[in-house]
């Protein structure tokens, strides 16, 4: 029988990133729900699957000597999926989008409704939508762990970092947050070690909470490696991975606060044109938001304040944003392209990615950044 | 499922036709559906990259073998199942005014995405609450369990939200949550009916669950009479099916568990007789009362006071 495949599939480097995984499978993969979706290097998918607890490695094989970069943007790119998936424009959701750095390509992880079915779709140069084809792919999956002490049902967030990758969830019983760590070459049905995240809300020093991290970079400094993460209401926390055994608590220390009333959503750091290291997090506000058009906004933090040390700067002392004032304090800036974003990713130093949602279309563009 | 004559739906969900090319589009969409096409000999195969759905009729276009294209409608019908159902157990039982979640069940595996457009929290004079819940979906991996957060943010005394939007729920107030007739399962049957919970918020808890003060009735030996647990408050619904274990040496007792519709008491049923002897029921430190509070500390943390954990995280009892 011939088949005419209308997905894509890359067959140029899938043996390239062979050190990335280790005892792939080849065929069979079936997405059965989806969270969070981002890059490796040489077009190494990372995938949440909260409802089976693991995170699955992808090789893709899309690679390219040179990005080809979205040229203009999609007026309508919701209404495409919509249409590809044979459901109507309300019943889909983009869960999280990803660019991958080895060709530049758009990717999206999308659930339809009502039966919740997933996908990956990626957007290429020309805007171009198409779902991708598994069939031919080398995968491997680990599992979370499980047991009281670890249980996760929700995968916020999944990053790779040189020698690992990071995820954080939360469990749909306890109030807790867990980081995840998965060593490279990420292994079929190896273990990951859990840890117990832990922090302070930085505005009121007497109260504590174990508030799960909504989304995360991995971040390297000369203090050993970090993961930065952001927490509902808005802390940014620092929580330092290196050598501590699975199975431990690790306290994060807060270092910026964005205020009451938002909700992070996406992380991502860039270098701008002087060579000055930014943190951006792109966030949602519980009502109508006092500084700008949107719930839908995004700040710019100078990494200087990632690096403090003293006390003077961190958890209750750390800097704090008015969420009511539409500047300030230094070094934590607006962002105004990030205004109706719903998800973003970064493309470049220079440029980043957004999925844009204007009176229920959804558009993709290409947005510089400051 | 209804289908046309010339196009049919084969046991593996996909579209053949005969020709030598299909489209599938979704009712009059202009861009047709993700999937593949297969041919052999005189029948063309469309396999959706996603199942099509229940409820929706799609448009088939196919090239017939002389060329020319030909069109045909396909509708696939709604399952003739029931409608599903939800319950929230405790409803007529008081929650902490600090309470930080709600379970609710529901009967068959339900549509996501939408929970906070389905739910809502309404005071006694009809009016909403704003902002009461937690934007996170957390769904067992059934799809059956909704827990269903209140805002942390705005539960937690002194946080900038508890303080500018005060709490969702005040202590002596009447409240109803309500589920939307239109919140559909996922085979797409809604409910059908609007479903509504009262909530009556009681005094906050900020005390850590205490074992010590839990009433323990042991069985009788040689019988499969249930191992009781009473709580003077109520639990976590769901972790006490995972938080309670019972052990005899390093022998694990194997059972049924129940938990009472308030939460308020747990039982063992044991698979096999028990035996004489001593047992111990060994409790995970991070089972939760209804205000998120465990036995390592309270939900709320006062940086400048020593938090007291619950003395016990394990009770003996004897089998006689």
């Amino acid at each position: 029988m011939k088949t005419i495949c209308l997905s894509f599939v890359f067959a140029t480097t899938l043996a390239a990133s062979a050190a990335l995984i280790e005892s792939p499978q080849k065929g069979g993969l079936q997405l059965k729900s989806l969270s969070s979706i981002s890059f490796g290097p040489e077009g190494l998918l990372l995938v949440a699957e909260p409802g089976t607890a693991s995170i699955l490695a992808i090789q893709t094989g899309d690679t390219a000597a040179t990005k080809a970069v979205l040229k203009k943007t999609v007026a309508d790119v919701g209404g495409a999926i919509a249409d590809g998936l044979g459901a109507k424009k309300e019943d889909i959701t983009v869960k999280d989008l990803a660019v991958n750095p080895a060709s530049g390509r758009i990717y999206l992880a999308v659930q339809r409704r009502p039966d919740n079915a997933v996908l990956i779709v990626s957007v290429d140069a020309e805007g171009k939508v198409a779902p991708l084809n598994l069939d031919p792919l080398p995968w491997v999956r680990v599992t979370l762990p499980g047991g009281t002490s670890s249980k996760v049902t929700n995968i916020t967030d999944v990053a790779f970092d040189k020698d690992r990758v990071f995820a954080t969830g939360t469990c749909n019983e306890e109030f807790a947050s867990r980081i995840f760590t998965i060593p490279v070459p990420i292994k079929n049905g190896a273990t990951a070690s859990v840890f117990s995240a832990e922090t302070y809300h930085v505005a009121h020093r007497k109260w504590e909470t174990k508030a799960p991290i909504q989304s995360f970079v991995p971040y390297q400094s000369k203090e050993g490696t970090f993961v930065v993460g952001a927490f509902a209401c808005t802390p940014v926390a620092k929580f330092k991975v290196d050598d501590i055994q699975s199975g431990a608590q690790v306290k994060g220390v807060s270092m910026v606060e964005l205020g009451s009333g938002n909700r992070p959503l996406d992380l991502f750091s860039y270098e701008d044109k002087s060579g000055k290291e930014w943190l951006v997090v792109h966030t949602q506000r519980f009502k109508q938001n006092a500084f700008g058009p949107s719930k839908m906004w995004g700040a710019r933090i100078s990494m200087d304040y990632l690096d403090a040390k003293t006390p003077d700067k961190t958890n209750e002392n750390a800097a704090r944003r008015d969420e009511k004032e539409s500047k300030g304090p230094e070094g934590i800036e607006i962002v105004d392209a990030l205004f109706g974003a719903v998800q973003v990713d970064k493309l470049s130093n220079t440029e980043a990615i957004i999925l844009r949602d204007t009176e229920g279309t959804l558009s993709l563009e290409v947005a510089a950044l400051p | 499922m209804l289908h046309a004559a010339e196009v049919r739906v084969n046991e593996a969900g996909q579209v053949e036709a005969p020709g030598s090319d299909v489209r599938v589009f979704r009712g009059e969409a202009k861009a047709p559906l993700f999937g593949s096409v297969s041919k052999e000999q005189a029948i063309v195969c469309f396999a959706p990259a996603l199942p099509f759905v229940p409820g929706e009729s799609y448009r088939v276009e196919f090239q017939k073998t002389d060329g020319t294209w030909s069109t045909q409608r396909l509708r696939f019908e709604l399952p003739k199942t029931e409608a599903p159902t939800a319950i929230m157990l405790h409803s007529d039982t008081p929650f902490p005014a600090n309470a930080l979640k709600f379970y609710l069940h529901f009967s068959q595996p339900m549509e996501q995405g939408v929970f906070l457009d389905r739910i809502t929290l309404h005071r006694l004079d009809g009016s909403v609450v704003q902002g009461a819940f937690r934007e996170t979906e957390l769904w067992s991996p059934d799809g059956k369990r909704l827990t269903l957060w209140l805002h942390p943010g705005r539960q937690k005394t002194g946080v900038n939200l508890n303080k500018d939007e005060g709490p969702v729920l005040v202590e002596g107030e009447t409240y109803t949550l309500k589920l939307a007739a239109t919140w559909r399962s996922a085979e797409g049957v809604p409910l059908g009916q609007k479903y509504t919970f009262p909530i009556t918020a009681g005094a906050v808890d900020h005390a850590c669950p205490d074992p010590q003060r839990w009433k323990v009735t042991a069985p009788k030996r040689g019988t499969r009479d249930p191992l009781h647990l009473l709580f003077d408050e109520p639990l976590d619904p769901a972790m006490l099916y995972s938080a309670l274990h019972v052990r005899s040496g390093d022998q694990e007792v194997k059972g049924a568990i129940h938990v009472a519709t308030d939460a308020r008491s747990w039982s063992l049923i044991p698979a096999e007789e028990w035996p004489p002897g001593r047992y111990e029921i060994v409790i995970d430190p991070l089972l939760e009362d209804l205000a998120g509070n465990n036995l390592l500390g309270p939900f709320e943390v006062d940086r400048d006071q020593p938090v007291t954990p619950a003395q016990a995280t394990t009770l003996r009892f004897e089998v006689r």
